[in-house]
């Protein structure tokens, strides 16, 4: 019977807990014989046994009574080289080091008021902001002052703090990022969970053996089958309560093990690609793929998504080498996914660690996602703001002017803006815009391998373009935790095994670059007073976001990238006007070019007055402002070349404030006098941003933050 | 003996300040153990002089019991324990902040012996004074004990074992009762009244000083001793000439070659020919020992001739066997008595215990050697050669001169021990039934033959309340609370446990107990040496010397195929194993320390294999001892006893593990066929092939080891792997294990026996997974290992060898 053949199954698979028995599902279409292996203790050998009886649909299924809380099974799987003891796939948690899959009662997982507690809402597409953590790294640091150093808890603890500077939990909330990505939190193996000093043993995690299980080194015993789930649960519902999403990295793309994976023993050659022949197809670089377009395959990863979802109401999932998965599953996988919370966000990684046998078509590659409802890592804007990832390479906030154009079309959210700056998506929130993951050199790091020569001053400077760059760009921010206070590896490129002392956070760094942080966390909280930085479509974009090419004083602007974008409704200016400039000579910019700046959006459009509002506003515009400017697009394709009656604005009407500099966001924005100021200058390696509006008749007062 | 905490403490701080001179807070851990040696010595003192009066005074048969080795490890403790004030202490101590386990850490075990024969000797001086046979040990004051076994690279490297260092605290130095021995020189004769006398002249005379150490009866006031002869200079042998001319190192080249005598213990089971030194060393205690038991018999004032109706002398193994010509000796030389008078003495009183029918152990004295530094005892051995062949030569009515020459003592130029203890004493015993048999039919049948009435056999036995009272407490607290405390003097009732077989509580409680002592022994093999182990996986352990003929090399083909095994399915279900090692081998022998080193192999490559999800780990645990053996014993599930049939004598290491509830692993081998007729078929593990079988392949010469290695896959492979590259070191390291077991037809059936005990392991595996199944095997052996006793086979051996009144004697103060 050839893989296409074997029937395939709806049930649902693993164990069906209720107070009066449970259930046991195991599809294995091509075995003869399995029993089912039952332990009352996480190590003891004495167990015993049950014969499974096997459906037409390939499912082996027993059914034993009692109450089976707290108790272990395993499946035993007659084979050629003897009986293998495997555990179920659909494992909802296990024994320590994954060696026994677990049996619980759903109920006696939840944390206090864990069904009602409160979930953020909101913060969706280009309003999110991704804060990618690991869950050693977090706490893990002697000086962390979190108690519960290196476990799920962690994330649950208030009040803790180092040298005055908040930390954990605290920390994020302050920093004002809206969804925390915890970087693989299922059971993987690379971990001994039973070594308590955990300095060497530690892993990243890309390495799955139980998708369904929470990793036990997390969890302040990996003995009690219970603790695992209850305590990431506490995680995730203190995240929430704190106002922060959660999104789970999940790596449904290869197993850690291959020939002896539990998929691989009970149904042999059927949930990974195999080559023509007969090996393990190794698209992943780790030795195989999951076969997520085989039925049961596909099935496996839409159950599992399903279950973090409703189990561990989990608001979004960052794939793997997202290339790897068909992208049918992932269509389904969403689909299914939005029925249980229309919220959840999708986002992940368009390449292949290798050769893969999943037809091309099948592959989720840049592009692909399209108006699909996810999102990718936009690699093409990573490397043109830092260069390249390990190497000296520069990028362009090191002045490489090769990399501009590139620049160009990640602040524009890599749509097709126009001829010519043409990127990916279909909308800006498509693309996920970082500098850098959890892999490779991290930014401190990058930084000063390219800059060896470079003093802290100059580096904080790169550090900071690298972050304006991220924040004052259309898409989706990803920053990995740390990159707030400049934390560093040692200059470890690849630390997914490195000791905590290498990776773990150290908080210290933050009271020690504090400059640094809090110019971060006004850049943060500047996109988001200014929704402006935030537009949901091309045709916002097009319209409303406007590169400023020309200069007076052409020299001076060659490295330099300026834009405009378009005020939003009801708010009491016209446009913000972005400089960045990455060049070692202060950039100058006219009052007049500001001026033009304004005209260029200037349209007049009788119901679409200005109106304007002395106080800001911070909640999303949403569709009302859409369906508002909607109507404009029908006369402008494109935001240029539209201005056919430029009104005149004298500069007693013309209003400049600046909001954000080199010193980051201004607590109060400083106003310009255009009558006696014509030249603005921009420091050198600095960005800055202005809000212009042209004053109406009477007088407004300036804009309150 | 009765004392309060308070005057304990009061005891113990004069004690302190007696042996320190300090205050209490400012002392060492060595201090303060040496100051409670010296206290419990002030305690031991009376009753102590106190049971020798009682000898005295009954005129009792006393029994020495000589013996090249003692095993006696730790007596802190055990005294404490059995003067009934270990709880006493223990409080007192506490009260005092002072910890009596830090104490008890500081002692170092007294190793003057190799494996079982020196722990049995330990093992009946303890039995004899818990059972108030008054007997007595004699051996040597070995300056270094058997060598510290250290791992280094994978490889067994011998360190001295300085166990002196710190002093030892329980002995005491008696040089009023030093006496000297003899060598060299040449032999005088003389007419006395027309009797022709002989005279050792020009001799070298060594003193032998003795070192006395009590030996404690279990809650009995009986204190017998063990005393241990060091060789020392004669006052007046300093050499001042040389001195004097600065010719330091000659000045000193006496003393030392005087000393060397004592300074180390031969490792005994590959046992080197022709080594000087150890001729010197057996003759140095078997002489001051006797000679010192004559100084104390003519005390009573009983006439010579009624010498063995109150004198027994046991011969441990051929070591001591020159005790016979030397015990003639005196008798003829100083006693002046007749050769039969003497003869006759001397034969009713030595008894002599076999312990091995290796050949290679079996020892042999070159002629001349013996002549050069023994003129005079020589003498006497020929003489008796002599008069032996004599009357066999009248046995055989002067035919089969072969078998006359064969059962001769001295024979082309060498001189046969064990021939020379066979007939020099009124009895030979072996060790366990079977070899007992052996003894009689095949090794020694010719001797058996004209001797029928001499032979016996007295099964060795063991402490139990070493191996199981202080090895095991948690063990031992539970089978009081079940069957009360009458098991710890009478061991055999340990029996009424068999009633609790099917109670699921008891089956529990067990295996927790069980499992705790696993727990204690994964911390201490963590510590130690950094692997982590899995207290729910199988302990199987093998603990004893490292000898080809016990088969430790099985044990790890056997690993190594498990390990194939695992990795061509690392989801194989079986249950997790620890194998865990432990033995020293003679420094010599070649091969066993390649065992050691391919175990240490096999057990790197294994334990860092992370691809078999710990289902094997292999743990070789350095300088197996008393101390480490107290250790693993308690924590064991798996008790390989795997010799080649025929060849253990006993073991008694199986009669440990069985007490503390391993299930035993066996050939039908030594005391293992004894264990197996105590707890039944279904309650032991056996494999492989008989004695019989053995027996036959050798007379039959049809055994090829080529054919089974290459009608067995599985064997084939492993044995290959040992060559072929697979293990981490040169191609030829393991050679000669390979060719002992190819090219030289595996002698002890290893590849023979391998698929049987492959299968016998798979047994085990099935049987353990089920608890109550395990824990009822398991607890049968606990139950019926009090038959093994020492006390029972001391009493033995007093009734039916040393013929001794066991009627108790009043040790009331």
């Amino acid at each position: 019977m050839t893989i296409k053949e074997l029937p395939i199954s709806e049930k649902q698979l693993g164990a069906q807990y209720s107070k009066a028995s449970t259930t046991f599902n195991v599809w294995a279409p091509t075995h003869n014989k399995i029993s089912l292996a039952l332990y009352d203790t996480e190590k003891g050998l004495f167990r015993s046994l049950f014969p499974m009886a096997k459906a037409t649909d390939g499912v082996f299924s027993t059914c034993i009574e009692g109450d089976l809380h707290g108790y272990f099974y395993t499946y035993l799987v007659d084979g050629p080289s003897g009986i293998s003891e495997v555990t179920d796939p659909y494992s909802i948690t296990s024994s320590a080091n994954s060696l026994r899959s677990g049996i619980l009662d759903p109920e006696k997982t939840h944390p206090e008021n864990w069904e009602n507690h409160s979930r953020p809402r909101g913060s969706l597409g280009c309003d999110a902001v991704l804060y990618e953590v690991h869950v050693k790294d977090f706490s893990g640091h002697p000086y962390s002052g979190i108690k519960n150093k290196g476990k799920f808890l962690a994330f649950t603890e208030n009040g803790t703090s180092v040298q005055n500077t908040k930390t954990g939990l605290d920390h994020i909330v302050e920093l004002g990022v809206t969804h925390v990505h915890l970087m693989p939190v299922y059971d993987f193996l690379s971990v001994d969970e039973e070594i308590e000093n955990f300095d060497g043993n530690y892993n990243w995690g890309y390495d799955p053996e139980l998708y369904n299980a929470p990793e036990g080194s997390y969890a302040s015993t990996p003995h009690d089958p219970l603790v695992r789930v209850k305590e990431l649960k506490s995680a995730i519902q203190a995240l929430h309560e704190n106002g922060l999403k959660v999104v789970l990295d999940v790596v449904y793309n290869h197993t850690y093990q291959t020939k002896t994976s539990n998929f691989n023993i009970l149904v042999p050659n059927y949930y990974y690609r195999m080559t023509e022949d007969g090996n393990f197809s190794n698209g992943s670089g780790c030795g195989n793929e999951f076969a997520s377009d085989n039925p049961m395959g596909r099935k496996f990863i839409i159950d599992s998504l399903l279950y973090w979802a409703t189990e561990y109401k989990v608001d979004g999932f960052r794939f793997d080498l997202m290339a790897l998965i068909d992208k049918e599953t992932i269509k389904l996988a969403r689909e299914a996914l939005l029925k249980v919370d229309p919220e959840i966000i999708l986002y992940g990684e368009p390449w292949m660690g290798g050769l893969s046998t999943l037809p091309e078509s099948m592959r989720i590659y840049k592009g692909v996602q399209c108006n699909q409802g996810y999102a990718l890592f936009n690699d093409d804007f990573r490397d043109a703001i830092k260069g390249d990832n390990d190497g000296t390479g520069k990028g362009y906030i090191h002045g490489n002017l090769d990399m501009k154009h590139r620049i160009h079309t990640g602040i524009v959210g890599s749509i097709p803006y126009d001829q010519n700056y043409i990127g990916f998506t279909t909308q800006p929130c498509e693309s996920i815009n970082y500098f850098n993951s959890h892999d490779n050199l991290i930014l401190a790091d990058k930084l000063k391998v390219t800059s060896p020569d470079a003093n802290e001053e100059q580096l904080i400077k790169l550090n900071k373009m690298a972050f304006n760059l991220l924040f004052l760009s259309q898409g989706t921010p990803f920053i990995h935790a740390g990159n707030e206070f400049m934390r560093d590896k040692f200059g470890y490129h690849n630390s997914y095994n490195a000791p905590l002392s290498i990776n773990a956070i150290d908080w210290e760094l933050k009271a020690k670059h504090i400059e640094f942080y809090n110019y971060v966390k006004g850049l943060i909280q500047l996109r988001k007073d200014y929704s402006c930085f935030r537009l949901k479509s091309i045709l916002d974009i097009q319209k409303r976001v406007h590169f400023i090419e020309e200069n007076d004083f052409a020299e001076a602007f060659k490295d330099a990238i300026v834009y405009i974008i378009k005020e939003d409704a009801n708010d009491d200016y016209d446009c913000l006007l972005v400089a960045h400039n990455p060049g070692n000579d202060p950039l100058l910019l006219s009052v007049h070019q500001m001026k033009d700046a304004i005209l260029d959006f200037y349209i007049p459009e009788p119901e679409h007055e200005p109106t304007k509002v002395q106080k800001h506003h911070k909640t999303a515009h949403g569709k009302h402002h859409e369906a508002l400017e909607h109507p404009k697009t029908v006369k402008h394709t494109s935001a240029k070349g539209h201005i056919s009656q430029k009104p005149e604005i004298s500069n007693d009407r013309l209003k400049i404030d600046l909001l954000f500099d080199e010193r980051g966001y201004l607590e109060i924005s400083e106003s310009l006098d255009p009558i006696n100021h014509h030249v603005v200058r921009v420091a050198p390696n600095a960005s800055v941003v202005y809000k212009l509006g042209h004053k109406p008749k009477v007088a407004s007062e300036p804009s309150v933050k | 003996m009765k004392l309060t905490v308070n005057a304990f403490k009061e005891d113990y701080i004069a004690a302190i300040k007696a042996t320190t001179a300090r205050q209490i807070e400012d002392t060492t851990p060595l201090e303060r153990y040496n100051a409670l040696g010296e206290l419990l010595k002030d305690y031991i003192g009376p009753l102590w002089a106190n049971t020798n009066k009682t000898y005295r005074e009954t005129g009792s048969k006393q029994v020495y019991y000589f013996s090249m080795e003692f095993l006696t490890g730790k007596f802190l403790a055990n005294n404490l324990n059995y003067l009934s004030i270990l709880e006493v202490a223990e409080k007192g101590l506490e009260e005092l902040g002072i910890k009596l386990d830090d104490l008890v850490d500081v002692e170092v075990d007294q190793g003057l012996g190799n494996g079982g024969l020196g722990r049995l000797a330990a093992c009946f001086l303890d039995a004899m004074s818990s059972t108030s046979i008054p007997g007595h040990g004699c051996g040597i004051r070995y300056k270094n004990g058997l060598f510290e076994q250290r791992i280094i690279d994978g490889y067994q490297v011998e360190f001295p074992d300085r166990w002196l260092v710190n002093n030892n605290v329980w002995e005491y130095k008696r040089p009023n009762k030093a006496v000297i021995v003899k060598y060299n020189g040449r032999v005088e004769t003389y007419m006395d009244e027309d009797v022709l006398r002989f005279k050792h002249v020009d001799f070298d005379a060594v003193r032998a000083v003795p070192y006395d150490t009590p030996i404690l009866g279990f809650e009995n006031n009986t204190i017998n001793t063990l005393r241990l002869w060091s060789a020392e200079e004669i006052d007046d042998i300093f050499d001042f000439e040389n001195f004097s001319r600065g010719n330091y190192l000659n000045a000193f080249e006496k003393k030392h070659s005087v000393e060397i005598i004592t300074q180390i213990l031969y490792p005994n089971d590959a046992y080197e020919e022709g080594k000087l030194l150890r001729l010197k060393q057996e003759y140095f205690f078997v002489s001051a020992g006797i000679q010192s038991i004559f100084t104390t018999y003519k005390k009573t004032n009983l006439p010579v001739e009624k010498f063995s109706e109150h004198i027994a002398i046991h011969i441990n193994d051929t070591h001591p066997a020159l005790a016979i010509p030397e015990l003639m000796r005196i008798l003829l030389d100083e006693e002046n008595l007749d050769w039969d008078t003497a003869w006759k003495i001397t034969t009713s009183c030595i008894s002599y215990t076999n312990h091995t029918i290796m050949s290679e152990a079996l020892e042999k004295w070159p002629h001349f050697m013996l002549r050069d530094l023994l003129p005079r005892v020589t003498m006497i051995i020929d003489e008796i050669n002599r008069r032996f062949i004599e009357s066999l030569r009248y046995v055989y009515q002067y035919t089969d001169e072969d078998k006359i020459q064969n059962m001769a003592i001295v024979k082309d130029g060498m001189v046969k021990m064990a021939h020379l203890a066979i007939v020099g004493s009124h009895s030979i015993n072996g060790v366990a039934k079977l070899h007992t048999e052996i003894l009689k039919t095949k090794e020694l049948k010719d001797f058996y033959n004209i001797y029928p009435t001499k032979f016996n056999n007295k099964t060795n036995g063991i402490m139990h309340r070493h191996w199981l009272l202080n090895a095991n407490p948690e063990l031992t607290d539970y089978v009081e609370e079940m069957i009360g405390d009458g098991f710890k003097k009478n061991p055999i009732v340990l029996r009424d446990l068999l009633k609790f077989r099917e109670d699921k509580s008891a089956q529990d409680a067990l295996f927790n107990i069980k499992h705790h002592n696993k727990e204690k022994l994964a911390k201490f093999i963590y510590e130690k040496q950094g692997i982590k182990i899995d207290p729910y996986s199988i302990f199987d352990m093998q603990a004893k010397r490292i000898h080809e003929y016990k088969r430790q090399h099985l044990n790890i083909l056997h690993v190594l195929h498990l390990y194939n095994k695992l990795k061509e399915n690392p989801n194989l279900d079986i249950p997790p194993r620890t194998f865990v090692f432990a033995g020293k081998s003679a420094p010599s022998y070649y091969v066993a320390k390649q065992i050691i080193k391919l175990i240490n192999t096999v057990a790197d490559m294994v334990n860092n294999d992370a691809s078999i999800k710990n289902k094997l780990k292999v743990v070789f645990l350095p300088n197996y001892g008393v101390s480490l053996a107290s250790k693993m014993i308690p924590a064991a599930d798996v008790s390989e006893q795997i010799s080649t049939a025929s060849k253990e004598a006993s073991g008694t290491g199986n009669m440990k593990f069985m007490m503390n509830g391993a299930i035993t692993l066996a050939t039908l081998d030594g005391a293992n066929i004894e264990i197996k007729n105590e707890v039944g078929e279904n309650n032991i593990v056996l494999f492989g092939l008989k004695d019989h079988e053995v027996y036959d392949y050798y007379h039959n010469g049809h055994y090829s080891a080529y054919e089974v290695y290459n009608s067995n896959p599985n064997l084939k492979l492993v044995v290959d792997q040992l060559v072929n590259g697979f293990l981490p070191v040169a191609k030829e390291e393991f050679s000669p294990i390979v060719d002992r077991l190819l090219r030289f037809n595996d002698e002890f059936f290893v590849l023979e026996d391998f698929e049987a005990y492959a299968d016998a392991q798979e047994r085990i595996g099935l049987y353990y997974r089920d608890k109550s199944h395990w824990m009822k095997m398991s607890l049968t052996n606990i139950a019926c290992s009090g038959v093994f006793s020492a006390d029972y086979t001391i009493e033995k051996y007093a009734s039916g060898i040393w013929n001794i009144n066991r009627k108790p004697l009043d040790f009331k103060l």
